[in-house]
């Protein structure tokens, strides 16, 4: 709110070019933005699963758990023989597969943006130690790199994950964990370009703290690139958690997850195929709308990344 | 060459060393392995008697040289479920998963390439237009997503190809579409940017200016240069490729490794899931160094002499 208070106050030139050019860079920014059609719908398409997470319980027309041995695979209001009131349909059990996509929202995204705060805080903690320390620091930590590396990321995660107890905060710790990598080796490698610029050696000079030169002066600058990896890794975290409950192997089966859905209506493909493909579709529409914002902010923030 | 090969070995003893310790601490985590494997009537000296013969009454790092000096000579246990040598039933699904992979690579290629180059030869134009739509949808679906359209479509409606198993080059085809996708978007956009970013550079401009056609520098100058960061990240595709085949294996009921990781983990039968990742780290380091000595090969640039 700051910004438009700043604006008001600047005076009004005569010209109405004038006045354009005085607009702030965000707001030309943000401007410049919403008229891309392709942006206005992710953005569309992501707000609307947030509120779905959100605000669940409120807006799910009928319980996510509730089956019914009369109601069992309905199909979708395209489809023939579509009951009232569940325009999604039904799946094997007769839940209603709407209600079960709204609650799946939920796992989704804490799963997305949770496992994407621990990759974070471990990656750029252990990039920016190794990162400006250098030496036998660097040569550890990248050497721990190195060996977490050697092991696929979904295959750590799988394996992590059938060992420990099957809970929702588990998979975004295991998924948090096993992903810290490609952050620390993004945040080494800037810091290591940033710390040798004149105004770090400049804030050393005037008696800095290493403590003070990391937060205060690096981590700003290397800001913008953390910002990109992870609205991009949202979107990985999402398919692989998807990934998880599809193999099993995630959240508990009676938790609603999209993955845990498709696999649910394998066995039914050929007969009642909108089990499986509903809650597929709505994984691959919010990873789509997660990336195309995602590129969008990495072209506004570093061009030349 | 000499030199940089033995340094390389002595970095991946390390790291399959590192690696080892993960494998070990992952059945530590699992729990205490005798509950999994006592019958139910089983007496309290039953227990002590299992865990003096499973090594389990001994100190940690004591548990873990011994764990260690068996896996270097390939012995990681019997399997809990089937009685067999963990290694050995790993080793036996190994081939496939690789036969998986390796067509994948190949689709993921004959994709991206002719996709990538075409779109650098021709910026904005209908087919780059095309590339960039295939490459957002390729990383946006999920691969167990992807299998079963495929199933549904070509399995289930057109009855062109079977759906599950394994047997000929058929039962290959749709397994290697679904894992092959989201190498080929990756692969096909960065070698649209890396093309254009070495036609933009001083030697393409002197080919250029000698008069040679676009299609012919593209080919002959600009693809030499624009292969370096491509395999580069070959080494994060073929991980990213055995991620995907635990997947895509699943889908298709495709007896290759990585299903039986799946069984093995619902069944929790741990020393197959150690077996398994031991032999998965050993195949990424050692196509990791592949790729470096390739890489040092395509590009003069790199010393390989250590």
């Amino acid at each position: 709110m700051a910004e438009s208070l700043q604006q008001t106050t600047v005076p009004q030139l005569a010209t109405p070019h004038a006045e354009r050019r005085t607009r702030p860079r965000w707001q030309q920014n943000l401007f410049a933005l919403l008229y891309d059609p392709v942006t206005l719908i992710s953005l569309i398409v992501l707000t609307a699963v947030i509120v779905m997470a959100v605000a669940a319980p409120v807006l799910t027309p009928h319980d996510p758990e509730l089956q019914s041995l009369r109601l069992r695979t309905r199909p979708p209001f395209w489809l023939m023989n579509n009951e009232p009131g569940y325009p999604l349909g039904t799946d094997a059990l007769g839940r209603d597969i709407l209600s079960r996509i709204i609650f799946g929202a939920r796992v989704s995204m804490l799963v997305g943006i949770g496992a994407v705060i621990i990759q974070g805080t471990i990656g750029v903690l252990v990039g920016l130690m190794a990162g400006f320390f250098g030496g036998w620091i660097d040569t550890v930590l990248m050497r721990l790199a190195d060996i977490q590396q050697a092991i696929p990321f979904l295959i750590l995660a799988v394996a992590v994950a059938a060992v420990v107890d099957q809970s929702l905060l588990n998979v975004i710790i295991v998924l948090g964990v096993a992903g810290w990598v490609p952050y620390g080796r993004v945040v080494r490698a800037e810091v290591l370009s940033v710390r040798e610029r004149e105004f770090v050696t400049a804030a050393r000079a005037l008696g800095s703290s290493n403590l003070r030169l990391i937060f205060t002066h690096i981590l700003p600058n290397v800001a913008a690139s953390i910002t990109v990896i992870s609205t991009l890794t949202i979107s990985t975290m999402i398919l692989a958690e998807a990934s998880l409950s599809f193999l099993g192997l995630g959240v508990p089966p009676s938790t609603p997850t999209w993955g845990g859905m498709v696999a649910a209506g394998r066995d039914y493909l050929a007969t009642a195929a909108w089990v499986s493909i509903i809650p597929g579709i709505a994984i691959f529409l919010t990873v789509l709308s997660i990336n195309l914002l995602g590129d969008k902010l990495r072209a506004l923030l570093d061009p030349t990344l | 060459m000499g030199t940089f090969l033995a340094r390389r070995l002595i970095f991946s003893a390390f790291v399959l060393l590192g690696v080892s310790v993960i494998v070990f601490g992952l059945l530590r985590l699992s729990g205490d392995p005798t509950a999994l494997m006592l019958p139910i009537d089983a007496t309290e000296e039953d227990e002590i008697v299992l865990r003096r013969a499973l090594g389990l009454d001994e100190p940690l790092p004591v548990q873990y040289l011994t764990f260690l000096s068996r896996a270097v000579v390939g012995d990681f246990g019997t399997s809990i479920r089937h009685r067999q040598p963990a290694l050995q039933m790993v080793a036996e699904r190994i081939p496939a998963t690789l036969e998986l992979a390796a067509l994948s690579f190949v689709v993921a290629l004959l994709i991206a390439l002719p996709l990538g180059i075409f779109s650098a030869l021709y910026p904005n134009s209908f087919i780059d237009r095309l590339s960039v739509l295939m490459a957002l949808v390729g990383q946006a679906v999920p691969t167990f997503l992807l299998g079963i359209i495929l199933i549904l479509v070509v399995s289930v409606q057109l009855q062109l190809l079977p759906a599950f198993g394994r047997g000929g080059i058929e039962n290959l085809i749709l397994p290697a579409l679904t894992l092959g996708t989201y190498s080929a978007a990756f692969i096909n956009r960065l070698l649209r940017s890396s093309i254009l970013e070495v036609l933009d550079t001083d030697f393409i401009r002197t080919a250029r200016a000698k008069g040679f056609a676009n299609r012919y520098i593209v080919i002959r100058h600009a693809l030499k240069n624009a292969a370096i960061p491509v395999i580069t990240v070959m080494g994060l595709q073929v991980s990213a490729l055995l991620s995907g085949s635990v997947v895509t294996e699943t889908v298709f009921a495709y007896p290759g490794a990585g299903l039986l990781l799946v069984q093995a983990l619902g069944n929790r039968d741990f020393p197959v899931v150690q077996a398994f990742v031991m032999v998965i780290a050993v195949l990424v380091i050692i196509i990791n160094l592949v790729v470096d000595v390739i890489y040092g090969l395509v590009d003069p640039r790199v010393q390989i002499t250590g």
